[in-house]
């Protein structure tokens, strides 16, 4: 496991992005509620693209869906299903974590995080 | 019919001020707004309509939220603007807004308005050309075309590309309902189409989805030219906003593109330099794949100097 960053930096009912590539896309998104955090690819299910619309934007407001800004495909955080849209039914990829000592830890590497040439991992 | 082509996109957003931010920094200019959404031009004073997708003034939705609420039509006279209400009544609803806008529906229950076109002159000159060796120079000697401190505006609304559930019942709607014409076709995806009212080798491209998908797929705004689309998407890039696709050219169209992710419910592009067409122009038919659909693609990459000091 790796730290990913601490509790504190989480906004409760938000979502941060982390692990940029050269382009600067964030591999993978964490998104707390409360003392809940969940870690997940970014890379919607649909095109296997990243979801933000810019750093962060992950999150239709704060304490809602996940929402990919390619074609609005939403999500449930806690799980990572496709609630409704193009992937409805299909998830996103969650990365191991756990909270520990106020510090978020994830399993190192990702498994399966998109690649680091910027290209959509599916094309 | 001479529908001109989009004046107007109204969309249902979850976040009014992040998508506010995303169109301004887009390049549209705000020209009335509140916290419960906003109004954005180009410079011909076609644009967007940002509202809550709650907002009750809102036609009913096709997909959740956000996504297109309606598109609204320019056309080319009140007598136009009358045909298209009565052909319309034939089989569906038609409304009349205080405003003077109909309101009606498209065959997927997309919501469609109807006006005499808002549309302003451009009023700005020309891009600067290219001095093309053999050829005229396309600006006058001792002007330096590169320029740092420029710009890029969005001109004009260019098109919309909606996911159908029928393809070939969209195209007919479209066609014999509002006398748009089939300029090329992707056959296993649907239709590029123009209406009347232009020569822009599309203001609507269809594509065939299950209904899950329905909603918006993009939307764009014609840039002066291609210096200035790559200009402004590098901007965009640069601001943070996560680049798709692009830049790149077009084979139908033959339009430079550069697609990004957007708070919109599907993305938005920027697009330059799209072909004419008229009635004599005969579709092309192709299966679309990654070489019928560009001629080129690139990539944004951060900006970069050879040398590491010692040339």
């Amino acid at each position: 496991m790796r730290v990913l960053c601490r509790l504190g930096e989480l906004p409760d009912g938000g979502a941060r992005g982390f692990l940029p590539d050269r382009r600067g896309i964030d591999r993978v998104f964490a998104v707390r509620r409360g003392a809940a955090v969940r870690v997940y690819l970014n890379d919607c299910p649909h095109e296997r693209t990243p979801l933000d619309w810019a750093k962060d934007q992950f999150l239709a407001h704060p304490g809602g869906d996940i929402v990919c800004s390619g074609h609005g495909a939403r999500f449930d955080p806690e799980s990572g299903r496709c609630i409704a849209g193009a992937c409805l039914g299909q998830a996103l990829v969650a990365v191991g974590c756990r909270v520990e000592g106020g510090q978020v830890l994830i399993a190192e590497p990702p498994v399966g995080a998109p690649g680091d040439d910027g290209a959509p991992s599916g094309r | 019919m001479k529908i001109i082509g989009p004046d107007t996109l109204i969309f249902g957003v979850d976040d009014i001020d992040g998508s506010c931010r995303f169109l301004t920094d887009y390049g549209l200019k705000r020209v009335e707004g509140g916290s419960k959404g906003a109004t954005f031009e180009a410079l011909d004073g076609t644009g967007v309509v940002v509202r809550t997708a709650g907002d009750a003034g809102l036609p009913a939705p096709v997909a959740g939220a956000p996504n297109i609420r309606e598109q609204v039509y320019g056309v080319a006279d009140a007598a136009t603007l009358a045909a298209i209400g009565a052909e319309l009544a034939r089989d569906r609803e038609v409304r009349q807004g205080a405003d003077g806008v109909l309101h009606s529906v498209d065959d997927d229950g997309y919501p469609l308005g109807f006006q005499v076109t808002r549309r302003r002159p451009i009023g700005r000159s020309p891009a600067l050309g290219i001095n093309t060796p053999g050829a005229v120079p396309g600006r006058a000697v001792n002007v330096a075309a590169a320029r740092d401190d420029e710009w890029p505006e969005p001109y004009t609304l260019s098109h919309i590309v909606l996911f159908t559930r029928d393809r070939v019942r969209a195209e007919k709607f479209y066609a014999g309902r509002l006398g748009f014409r089939t300029t090329d076709v992707f056959t296993n995806v649907g239709p590029f189409m123009r209406p009347a009212g232009t020569l822009d080798h599309h203001t609507l491209f269809l594509i065939e989805t299950p209904v899950k998908m329905l909603g918006i797929e993009h939307f764009t705004f014609h840039l002066a030219g291609p210096n200035e689309l790559l200009k402004a998407g590098w901007e965009f890039c640069r601001k943070g906003y996560r680049s798709f696709w692009g830049p790149g050219r077009h084979i139908f169209g033959s339009n430079y593109f550069w697609y990004f992710n957007s708070p919109f419910g599907g993305r938005i592009e920027y697009d330059a330099d799209m072909d004419l067409h008229d009635d004599s122009w005969v579709a092309r038919h192709a299966p679309i794949g990654a070489d019928t659909s560009q001629v080129f693609l690139l990539q944004y990459a951060p900006k970069w100097v050879p040398g590491g000091g010692e040339h």
